[in-house]
């Protein structure tokens, strides 16, 4: 076959460009503690000593240390995707094993020496990187899948198996991930259970505080908590998994997962749709989840200037447009399901009364595998399209669904008053919207030239401010990480707060792990 | 004048086909239309365009194959072909290309048709047969791999660039002509939903292959590509080196 010869085979999608690529040139993402003067080192913290080090040559081996220029590029571990964050760490750890990893935080915890816990570092809140100099904690080479079983679908894994790796295995044993994101060829399944991700399946599949059924986590001081069930039903006690999802790795370090996983649907449908506005959006989105009901799996929408950021993006790649004119939002539909016919069936009912009542203007629909991963492509390409051209403030927010798209309109109207938009004398490139609609949760992208101060005041904490208003969350999906450590106050109360506070302190009294961020 | 364009389904080409038994597995695949074809199909769109639409140029497609043929060739008319015909032939009959080409020559004499457009391959067997043999049949001329196509009204010729492997190679004839379709050709366009709604109903007319040939080839084997050696991480660059010395 000239499988790799066909025109419209898409780059890969992989939206996380690893890092080491561009390790070759000298950084110019400025540090952290520059960029915020205000925040001062915790000096509770021990500063990394060669005794330290010396022990950590003791423990782990080679090909587990950086400590160096010699042993390896540190940039890689220091910033963050969004090339917005730079800590100052001089050591990376990259245990192999579980044991390693408790021996390495009792040490930690002992000496007082504050740590990073690192995933595929895809962050987009700061979370995964250093802010002065911990050490990162890399669960790179904790790679391995533990088990399968194909009767009840429940998949084990080391935390640091990268999504598409671990999605590909269960594709071969007629099974997905029930999580996918954008980040899936870099981002592994830890953090993705640590921060408790969202993504693209969570219309259908729900959030991973279901899907996962066990976790092996390291506790601060080298506890190591072994709950890998796979059990669906279990209630005895607190459900203590449930408290490392989405705790960003702030009361202990995810070491394996357990989680159910579905069948893969034998049958998958993607249309590409253009609307209006964005009453039509919530129209299209009624109707569908009226009429696809059990089969509808993704209801994406974004807006026209997020693709048209997108269509300047991919020019190079010579991808064609799914649609031969300009619309002012666009709809990325998914169906799966188990038989084909009844499928298509719907789809086509469905397709055929929106265009008729004129809900639907105009729309594609995949013809092929090829043609249904290029769609997804124009709305997965998007976060990169937002950041190419400098930079991009980003705000993932959930907000009730008529209230969704004006928060675009009203940023737009803010930096439009405060002369911040437009052309190439100006900072901000436009504010675009998209998201998952079926989830409530828009992602609000400021492409920008470059990053600076008075965007940053003008947008925070007019944006917070906002989703206050209207009951939303000023983070639906990406967490709290560095960026909105100090908001959290807009969607939780002063109990919630000091709850997790009390957590926080009980099971990490130094406040070692991963230290300046979440609360 | 009338273009043929003949569309043959075939297993996803973005799918991976599972080999089980020594065999083919293809249950549970997605089947599409193959991806040559489509681009001739796109370049025959273009030249009725270039001729002044479907009153000066008709485009007619042909499918042999299963009842599920039909998927692509509806396909096929919301891409903008005006006519499709349906070849049945039982699922699990396999066709060589020379019984495909004598099918097409019969439809062809018996429909008179003055271009015949079709992919120089088929993803699935490879043969790149089927072109060549229908224009050995039809004693036409022929224009394989064509990466440009250009209808010149004055001389009533077609040009055909096709690529070499030092550079790029221009024939030119006059119809009646074979010319089959290379990958550079063009890039098809996604279909609308309008179009697609349209043709949902439209009935395919259906014929039964006038010349049927028992197989002459045998499959004997069919196996897998020998799995790919695991990467081993080097951690400096002198065992690197080391490593390479121990291969050379």
């Amino acid at each position: 076959m000239l499988k790799n010869l066909i025109w419209r085979q898409s780059p890969r999608v992989r939206s996380l460009v690893p890092r080491s690529f561009t390790a070759f040139y000298a950084s110019k993402v400025p540090l952290t503690s520059e960029s915020y003067l205000s925040l001062k080192r915790n000096d509770s913290f021990k500063r990394l000593s060669s005794d330290d080090i010396e022990y950590f040559r003791t423990v782990l081996s080679k090909q587990e240390l950086l400590g160096s220029k010699e042993e390896g590029d540190l940039d890689p571990f220091n910033e963050d995707w969004m090339q917005k964050y730079r800590g100052q760490a001089s050591l990376v750890l990259k245990p192999k094993t579980v044991e390693k990893v408790s021996l390495i935080l009792n040490y930690c915890n002992e000496e007082k020496l504050a740590v990073v816990p690192q995933g595929g570092n895809t962050d987009l809140v700061g979370g995964s990187v250093p802010v002065f100099d911990e050490i990162v904690l890399s669960l790179s080479n904790l790679n391995k899948v533990r088990s399968f079983d194909p009767v009840s679908g429940i998949f084990k894994c080391d935390a640091g198996v990268i999504l598409e790796t671990a999605n590909d295995y269960l594709v071969q044993r007629d099974h997905i991930f029930p999580l996918d994101l954008g980040a899936k060829g870099s981002c592994q399944i830890g953090g993705v259970v640590a921060t408790n991700a969202g993504g693209q399946r969570l219309l259908r599949y729900g959030s991973l505080h279901g899907n996962v059924l066990g976790l092996e986590v390291v506790l601060p001081d080298g506890t190591i908590l072994d709950s890998m069930h796979s059990l669906r039903k279990d209630n005895t006690g607190y459900d203590l998994k449930q408290l490392f999802i989405g705790a960003e790795g702030t009361i202990g370090v995810v070491t394996g997962v357990s989680i159910l996983t579905p069948p893969k649907p034998r049958a998958v449908n993607v249309s590409f749709l253009a609307v209006k506005s964005y009453e039509d959006v919530q129209k299209v989105f009624v109707k569908a989840k009226g009429e696809l009901a059990e089969i509808l799996s993704a209801f994406e929408f974004m807006d026209a200037k997020s693709i048209e950021l997108t269509r300047d993006h991919l020019k190079k790649d010579d991808i064609t447009f799914p649609l031969e004119d300009e619309y002012p939002f666009y709809i990325l539909l998914e169906t799966s399901g188990s038989n084909k016919e009844h499928d298509d069936a719907k789809l086509e009912k469905f397709l055929e009364t929106a265009m008729e009542s004129e809900l639907v203007i105009d729309g594609t629909m995949a013809q092929d595998e090829t043609e249904l991963k290029n769609l997804w492509h124009w709305r997965e390409m998007i976060p990169e399209s937002a950041q190419c051209n400098g930079g991009v403030y980003k705000y993932d927010v959930s907000l009730p669904l008529k209230d969704l798209y004006s928060l675009v309109e009203a940023t737009n109207a803010r930096l439009e008053s405060e002369g911040l938009i437009g052309d190439e004398s100006k900072p901000v490139i436009a504010a675009v919207g998209y998201g998952h609609i079926g989830d409530g949760n828009l992602h609000l992208n400021l492409a920008c030239r470059e990053y600076n101060k008075t965007i940053e005041k003008c947008l925070e904490p007019f944006i917070y401010q906002f989703v206050q208003s209207k009951h939303g969350s000023i983070s639906a999906e990406h967490g709290l990480g560095f960026q909105k450590k100090n908001y959290i106050q807009y969607t939780k109360n002063e109990v919630e707060i000091n709850m997790m506070k009390d957590i926080k302190k009980h099971y990490d009294p130094y406040g070692i792990l991963n230290p300046y961020k979440y609360i | 004048m009338k273009i043929l364009v003949p569309v043959k389904r075939v297993v996803d080409a973005a799918l991976r086909p599972i080999v089980s038994q020594g065999a083919l597995s293809t249950s549970g695949l997605k089947f599409s239309s193959n991806p040559f074809d489509e681009i001739a199909l796109e370049e025959a769109l273009t030249l009725q365009r270039t001729l002044g639409g479907p009153a000066k140029a008709e485009v007619h497609c042909i499918s042999l194959g299963p009842d599920a043929c039909t998927d692509v060739l509806r396909n096929c008319l919301a891409r903008g072909a005006q006519h499709a015909t349906h070849v049945k032939v039982p699922e699990g009959n396999t066709l060589e290309p020379l019984a495909v080409a004598k099918i097409l020559h019969g439809f062809v004499k018996d429909r008179g048709f003055d271009l015949v457009l079709l992919g120089k391959q088929a993803i699935d067997d490879d043969a790149a047969c089927t072109g060549p043999m229908l224009a050995g049949l039809l004693q036409w001329p022929q224009a394989t791999a064509a990466s440009r196509v250009q209808w010149s009204p004055e001389t009533s010729r077609l040009s055909i660039t096709s690529e070499t492997d030092s550079g790029e190679q221009t024939v030119s004839a006059p119809l009646p002509l074979v010319v089959t379709a290379d990958l550079r050709l063009n890039k098809p366009k996604y279909v609308g939903l309008a179009k697609l709604m349209k043709v949902k109903r439209v009935p395919i007319e259906k014929v039964d292959p006038e010349t049927t040939m028992s197989q002459r080839l045998e499959q004997v084997s069919v196996g897998e590509p020998p799995a790919k050696k695991p990467v081993t991480m080097v951690s400096s660059v002198d065992e690197l080196v080391s490593k390479i010395r121990d291969l050379v």
